[in-house]
């Protein structure tokens, strides 16, 4: 009986605990993602999978570092998964289309509407190459550091550091110009 | 201030408004996603062969389900032990009392099935002397006829249109109690027994009657979710006109109304009357082990098995067993329509590799092998479960049913418990293992489940 009652309480502790990871990390997660991905339907979809995912695994789950990181790294992984296989219909139809080009974040009518330095952020990134908006996101919002965002992405610390310093450049003139 | 810095604060400001559906769609995919890593899969969702039954055979299963359900819901009306309460009414249950012979009609309409309405008639012929004899029809052609001799062995329900038969085992002890039962002055002691409120006075088919009404689903226990019975009395001769029974199922999808009348008392019938006519040509379609005495735990359990194996680990919402018909019928639509999709997708797939013979030949096995293993036994331990909870009720047990939230998968969850002592409760769990648990720690369990 005690068995049962401690399960069932594990659940419910499990329940709660994956309400309040998730009330935690949701905007922080979806500013990554949109800001990735320059799409919110992407950005949905990414922090919805990983969620899922998280939950799947979350008895067998084991926090080594910070759990925001974990989250955002994840997330980071599936934008980039998510995004290619739209390139890859996008492609199909047209070559020129660019899917980071397609979405006005200012609709109202979105789910997820997002407020006005996200948008400024989010186009300014879109107009960097993937690899270092990618970095730029991961260091800067994600709080990553850069030896373990290099090996997540399996490149060396020198090249990512590179990838960075270009595309903060690069991302301070596209602002400059904007503004 | 560096861009990073610069570009650091654009991040800090930035946010997002969220709506409630994007949290909805998240928060209940990864809860049921968390719910499938704990599951214990106790149950299999990939239904058995022998499951798997076609649908001329569902028809039949359905209709035999509801002739020995109306046959049953008959011999029930004569039920029960109690004394008479009303001097006027006890005199209509003497009248009664002397009775050996007589026949009535059962109208039984049922609406809200997944198909659709179900009209059936019966007309019952009761000898204390001989036995019982039901004769069903739909849209005025008789589809079977049910005999259940004093002497014999069970019920035996023979189809005329599929020169079929089936035989549903009852031992003698099980018969004779029955027939003892079967005393057309139960009926009225039956009533009596329940809170009843007069109806007045009333007219049927130029008869001048007086009615009562009972509102209560233990009525029946373990059918319906709630009924109410009425019973209307000759003025004159003080016999019965007529039995009404509205009944409720499956939270309000199912209505069930089953009418007794054109009742004839004192008739003349003999033991040829009883006796089953077999034809040579008929063959036998299935052989049931009634379990209707079996009101035990293992039966109940053995029933809830068997419909979470056809329902994907679901159980029935209620444990009323014309909501668990209902519920059953439509499982097991949805394992035929799986199984019929995969062999024409197989047939599609196949086409040009495998003859349509082949296929014919693959769905007659199956058929076979239904024929051989189901024996429609499982209608009977549905029913049993439904019977024994029935009884939990009736006997004022504190019992409670959890089968609308707690599936297979939730082990750990209470899904029947019922009073046993004064500080002690019996509990089946969401995985069907029974355990006592005390009144203190069942609290505690259902207030975590309730969380």
């Amino acid at each position: 009986m005690i068995d049962r009652l401690s399960v069932m309480r594990q659940k419910q502790e499990s329940r709660d605990s994956l309400h309040y990871i998730y009330e935690q990390y949701r905007d922080s997660l979806l500013v990554l993602a949109i800001a990735l991905s320059h799409d919110v339907n992407i950005a949905e979809d990414a922090v919805h999978d990983v969620f899922v995912a998280f939950a799947q695994n979350l008895e067998n789950f084991k926090l080594t570092g910070s759990l925001k990181a974990y989250l955002s790294k994840c997330v980071a992984n599936r934008v980039r998964d998510l995004m290619r296989k739209k390139q890859g219909r996008v492609n199909a139809t047209s070559l020129q289309q660019n899917c980071s080009m397609t979405l006005d974040l200012r609709d109202p009518g979105q789910l997820i509407v997002c407020n006005e330095e996200l948008q400024l952020l989010s186009s300014a990134l879109a107009k960097l190459p993937y690899e270092q908006r990618e970095v730029i996101v991961l260091h800067i919002h994600g709080q990553m550091r850069f030896k373990i965002i290099a090996k997540s992405l399996g490149i060396s610390v020198n090249t990512l550091k590179g990838r960075y310093r270009y595309g903060i450049r690069k991302l301070r003139s596209i602002l400059d110009s904007e503004v | 201030m560096s861009s990073a810095e610069k570009i650091r604060k654009l991040f800090a400001k930035s946010d997002v408004t969220v709506n409630s559906k994007v949290d909805d769609r998240i928060i209940s995919n990864a809860l049921t996603a968390l719910e499938k890593s704990e599951k214990t899969k106790s149950v299999s969702s990939e239904p058995n062969i022998w499951r798997m039954i076609m649908r001329s055979r569902i028809t039949k299963v359905a209709a035999a389900a509801v002739i020995i359900i109306a046959l049953l819901i008959g011999l029930n009306y004569f039920v029960g032990s109690l004394d008479i309460a009303g001097v006027a009414w006890g005199e209509v249950a003497r009248k009664v009392e002397e009775i050996q012979m007589f026949s009535y009609r059962i109208k039984l309409r049922i609406s809200g099935t997944p198909k659709e309405k179900i009209e059936l008639e019966i007309v019952m012929y009761n000898s204390l002397e001989h036995g019982m004899r039901g004769d069903s029809y739909v849209n005025g052609k008789i589809i079977s006829t049910s005999y259940m001799p004093l002497t014999g062995n069970g019920i035996i329900s023979v189809f005329p249109h599929e020169k079929e038969y089936m035989r549903t085992l009852w031992s003698e002890e099980q018969i004779k109690r029955y027939m003892e039962s079967n005393n057309p002055r139960k009926v009225v002691k039956k009533f009596l027994e329940f809170k009843y409120k007069e109806i007045g006075r009333d007219q049927i088919n130029g008869i001048d009657v007086e009615g009562i009404e009972v509102n209560d689903p233990k009525f029946e226990p373990g059918v319906y979710e709630s009924l109410v019975a009425c019973l209307w009395v000759d003025v004159e001769t003080r016999l019965p006109v007529r039995i009404k029974l509205d009944g409720v199922a499956s939270g309000g999808a199912m209505q069930v109304q089953t009418v007794v009348d054109e009742f004839q008392w004192d008739i003349e019938l003999d033991a040829h009357d009883f006796e089953p006519n077999i034809p040579r040509d008929y063959t036998q379609v299935a052989e049931i082990e009634e379990t209707l005495d079996n009101k035990d735990e293992e039966i109940a359990i053995q029933g809830l098995r068997m419909f979470a194996e056809a329902a994907d680990g679901k159980y029935p919402s209620s444990l009323a067993f014309m909501t668990v018909t209902y519920e059953y019928s439509k499982a097991m639509r949805k394992v035929l329509d799986r199984r019929i999709s995969a062999i024409k997708e197989r047939i599609r797939e196949d086409q040009g590799k495998q003859s349509n013979l082949e296929e014919q030949k693959e769905i007659e096995k199956i058929k076979n092998e239904m024929k051989k293993n189901a024996k429609m036994q499982l209608l009977s331990v549905l029913q049993s479960s439904c019977m024994f909870y029935g009884e939990l009720v009736k006997e004022d047990k504190d019992p409670a049913y959890y089968g609308d939230t707690v599936t297979a998968e939730d082990a750990n969850a209470v899904l029947i418990r019922w009073k046993i002592s004064d500080d002690e409760y019996r509990v089946i769990f969401g995985d069907l293992t029974a355990e006592k648990v005390t009144a203190e720690s069942l609290a505690e369990l259902e207030k975590v489940q309730l969380e």
